[in-house]
């Protein structure tokens, strides 16, 4: 480990908030992953098999799952977070869900950065007409509202499963990261190292890879933990206009959309997930602010006296 | 436009007549109950505008009862709750028609003091009738194909033609001339596609009568702010009995939810809403606002279509065995319970309908066999399609995983239901496996089976046989029991279509969904009619006590604030 890179580590470690977000994340990963496991095994049932015609135990009782009225049970012995509005767990769900929204916003965030990479690195670099007809392009997608632009993608390309999610992902969200990294390029293809590379007869594939992006590391790992959140909105409020995650796979979103009508009397349905997407956020939000002082230190916002 | 309106106002408002914007409604102190009286405001809410305020356009379900109260026709159903509201009395005519030549000729006189309201308060003739229903052809009403069988109307429908020469008005005589004898023609004649429309507003505002309606009915327009309010006054030109209510407000652009908490607040009447399932499981416990629920059968039945020219549903021994994997009991769970299980197609509030029980189970195990007589023992993957509103995505996740207990792997694609809808309704589309609900245009079985099944009827677009169902001996069985005068023989002739159509299955019935609505305990009136939602003109305001959220406001203190009388913009006329 270099000592550039130690001295990062210690700035992240140093800031608590940044690790608590860690913490939370890395539980979050372990018990999404888990999920297979644990819903067979440690829960009441799989995040798939319907009950709405169950009757369980409570208190010597026995009780519908779901009222005959469509009134599901609550958190209970059997459902810790309650039951949903078919008769499924919602702390199954929640698990298989976190499985698939966590995915969903981590591959559309790794397409975000492949394209906003490969764009950012090409204008800034060739700059000229490459850098006019690119970075209009930007300033053109930007201009289109990203919900509206990832509503009309994904109805466009309605009933292509999570595929199609994945894709609406990435190709709302990479303009940003194109911006930052053309303005970075901007100023690091006029710096001593890049002429070196020049002058010894270097290709400018091999100046782009070898020594462009590794310098650009920072801004894209502060970009992936801060675009991961705004995927896991983004899927969420996709999925709970009905163009995202299709039923039965369970979304964080789509829980929530299929809970919000029966809010006032099966509150756990959309409290739980909805406290899953807050808290997810905000932790990567702060593992952002903390990768970004850690690997930026010069970056911080503020007065700057 | 909105000058327009104001200038209405002030021509068509007594003095004391118009209630002011935006108050809330007031519960005056008195005793409970007492026959209706004539007077008041009441206050509705709903989330969308009104499709269209022209009788020959308007086909949304909830734009029906405001128009229904604007444009009366010849006939119309009698005021009272359940079957017995489908019989029939004279409205805008002078009597039932007069049914000759075998049951082709239908003779009506127009009621001599029948009159248009403002502006124009002329006298109605037959001619207007007989204008109204070429206008149909002419705007592509989507009411046409009920009247296709009036002598020309084929022509008309083809565009070769615009005028009718079936209908015939001379003086205040109209007559209808039938290609073939049809005992639901009179039910068709009481929708309000066939109200009247005078000549002379339709040809000054062309494409935009929504904005300048002439009323036929007990109500007229007043003001309409799209997106905003629509308020009726009584017309004082209707001939029929005339409203209770003096006016009726409806704000535009509230959605549900805040409209059923208006309602407890004691600060609206009711809504334009089916109550959803949540509202319903609560309040229908609470002690107090559950009697304030009219729970009714609207004519409804939910089902899945399967394409029966395309495989796997080609085979009715697949479509049978879908039939026997859905367990409707948990289908009916999804919509809290309103409703009853669908064993048969036409609704059992219809009049003549029977209960068959078709396909009581589920049966697992013959489903399974019945796939693996077809050859597919191991089940098929398909596509199911369906709308995102509300129970629709836990509906199709329900049959989903009751499908896939049989081997059928079905995935969901669910859009919009607009958009779902016109696909659906698209033959070129080829959608092989849908869910789609209908509910009954007027109280006959043949709204149902000739609008849905008859495979005569099939179109390319605005195609309502989704199943693509085109069987010769059903199609006849229909027109058959369409031209059965004998009400008995006729209904058995409609049970036979409904247990042919059971046995062929090209259509899994599910349930027959009922609606739940609120209103305030001030207001009388309410029933759910077999055809219509609300009968606006028998809605009255009674005293009652106020609902608990608002005596807890009135006895902390808070104003109450109650509507007072307009002041005139001009004199009454």
């Amino acid at each position: 480990m270099s000592e550039a890179t130690r001295d990062a580590a210690r700035r992240f470690l140093r800031d608590r908030w940044a690790v608590v977000g860690l913490a939370f994340l890395i539980a979050l990963s372990l018990a999404a992953l888990a999920a297979p496991w644990i819903s067979a095994h440690v829960l009441h049932q799989s995040a798939f098999q319907l009950h709405m015609m169950d009757r369980v135990t409570l208190d010597g009782r026995s009780v519908d799952v779901v009222s005959p009225d469509g009134i599901p049970l609550g958190p209970n012995a059997h459902y810790p977070l309650g039951a949903d509005l078919v008769g499924r767990d919602v702390l199954s769900r929640m698990l298989v869900g976190a499985r698939l929204s966590l995915t969903v916003a981590a591959l559309g965030t790794a397409l975000a950065m492949a394209v906003g990479l490969l764009v950012g690195l090409l204008a800034g670099f060739y700059r000229g007409w490459a850098d006019t007809v690119l970075s209009r392009f930007v300033d053109a997608m930007m201009s289109i509202p990203i919900l509206l632009l990832a509503i009309a993608l994904a109805s466009v390309m309605r009933g292509g499963g999570v595929g199609v999610v994945i894709l609406v992902l990435g190709l709302v969200n990479w303009t940003y990261l194109a911006r930052i990294v053309r303005a970075e390029v901007l100023s690091l293809r006029e710096r001593e190292f890049v002429e070196a590379a020049r002058a010894l007869g270097a290709s400018d594939a091999s100046i782009l890879i070898r020594h462009l992006v590794p310098n650009l590391v920072g801004s894209l790992v502060v970009f992936a933990t801060l675009s991961l959140a705004g995927n896991i909105l983004l899927e969420s409020a996709l999925s709970f206009l009905g163009v995202g995650i299709q039923p039965p796979l369970p979304s964080w979103g789509n829980m929530i959309q299929e809970g919000l009508t029966f809010y006032s009397v099966a509150w756990w349905i959309v409290l739980f997930p909805g406290l899953a997407i807050l808290l997810t956020v905000v932790s990567l939000n702060l593992v952002g602010d903390g990768l970004r002082d850690a690997l930026c230190p010069g970056s911080r916002g503020g007065s700057g006296t | 436009m909105i000058a327009s309106a104001l200038a209405a106002v002030a021509l068509v408002c007594p003095l004391a007549g118009c209630a002011p914007r935006r108050t809330a409604i007031a519960y005056p102190a008195g005793s409970e109950g007492g026959p209706p009286k004539r007077g008041g405001h009441a206050i509705f809410v709903r989330e969308e505008d009104p499709d269209y305020l022209d009788p020959a356009l308007s086909y949304g379900t909830y734009s029906a009862a405001v128009d229904e109260a604007l444009f009366h026709t010849l006939l119309d159903y009698d005021g009272v709750p359940g079957p017995a509201g489908a019989a029939l009395h004279a409205d805008l005519a002078v009597s039932l028609p007069e049914v000759r030549e075998g049951g082709t000729l239908y003779a009506f006189r127009v009621r001599p003091d029948a009159k248009f309201g403002a502006p124009l308060h002329r006298h109605i003739v037959a001619a207007d009738f007989k204008y109204a229903m070429e206008r149909l052809f002419k705007v592509s009403s989507p009411s046409v194909a009920f009247y296709r069988r009036i002598v020309g109307a084929e022509r008309a429908l083809a565009g070769r033609d615009s005028v009718l020469p079936g209908v015939i008005a001379r003086g205040d005589s109209l007559y209808f001339r039938l290609t073939q004898p049809d005992p639901t023609f009179i039910q068709v004649l009481s929708m309000p596609f066939t109200a009247p429309i005078a000549r002379e507003m339709a040809e000054k505002y062309p494409g935009s009568m929504s904005q300048h309606t002439v009323a036929t009915g007990p109500f007229q327009v007043a003001e309409f702010v799209p997106r905003r309010r629509l308020l009726l006054v009584r017309n004082p030109d209707y001939c029929g009995t005339p409203a209770w209510l003096d006016t009726f407000e409806l704000r535009l652009g509230v959605t549900t939810t805040n409209g059923v908490a208006l309602i407890r607040r004691g600060q609206i009447d009711g809504g334009f809403f089916d109550l959803p399932a949540a509202d319903f499981a609560r309040l229908r416990r609470d002690p107090y606002w559950s009697r304030q629920i009219d729970v009714a059968d609207g004519l409804s039945t939910d089902y899945l279509f399967m394409n029966v020219r395309k495989p796997p549903f080609n085979d009715v021994r697949v479509r049978q065995a879908i039939s026997w994997a859905i367990d409707r009991r948990a289908v009916l769970k999804v919509w809290a319970g309103k409703g009853v299980t669908a064993g048969e197609f036409v609704p059992l509030g219809m009049p003549g309908a029977r209960a068959l029980h078709a396909y009581e189970g589920p049966d697992l195990p013959r489903a399974r066999r019945l796939l693996a007589a077809a050859g597919y023992p191991h089940g098929f993957e398909t596509t199911l399609y369906g709308w995102t509103t509300h129970p629709g995505p836990l509906e199709l996740t329900v049959i989903q995983q009751q499908l896939a207990e049989v081997g059928i792997r079905a995935r969901l694609d669910l859009g919009e239901s607009v958009g779902y809808t016109s696909m659906a309704q698209d033959t070129s589309r080829h959608i092989a496996f849908g869910i789609y609900q209908w509910t009954a245009d007027y109280p006959d079985p043949s709204n149902f089976f000739d609008t849905l099944l008859n495979g005569r009827r099939i179109a390319a677009l605005f195609n309502n046989d989704l199943s693509l169902f085109d069987d010769s001996h059903v199609n006849d069985a229909i027109e058959r029991a369409m031209a059965t005068a004998d009400d008995s023989l006729r209904a058995r002739r409609w049970t036979d279509v409904d247990r042919a159509v059971m046995r062929e299955a090209p259509i899994v019935t599910l349930t027959h969904p009922y609606e739940a609505r609120l209103y305030a305990p001030r207001l009388g009136g309410w029933y759910r009619h077999i055809t219509r939602i609300l009968k606006l003109e028998d809605l009255y305001v009674k005293s009652a006590p106020p609902p608990p959220a608002l005596a807890a406001a009135r006895a902390s203190g808070e104003r109450s604030v109650t509507p007072r009388p307009a002041t005139a913009r001009g004199t009454a006329r």
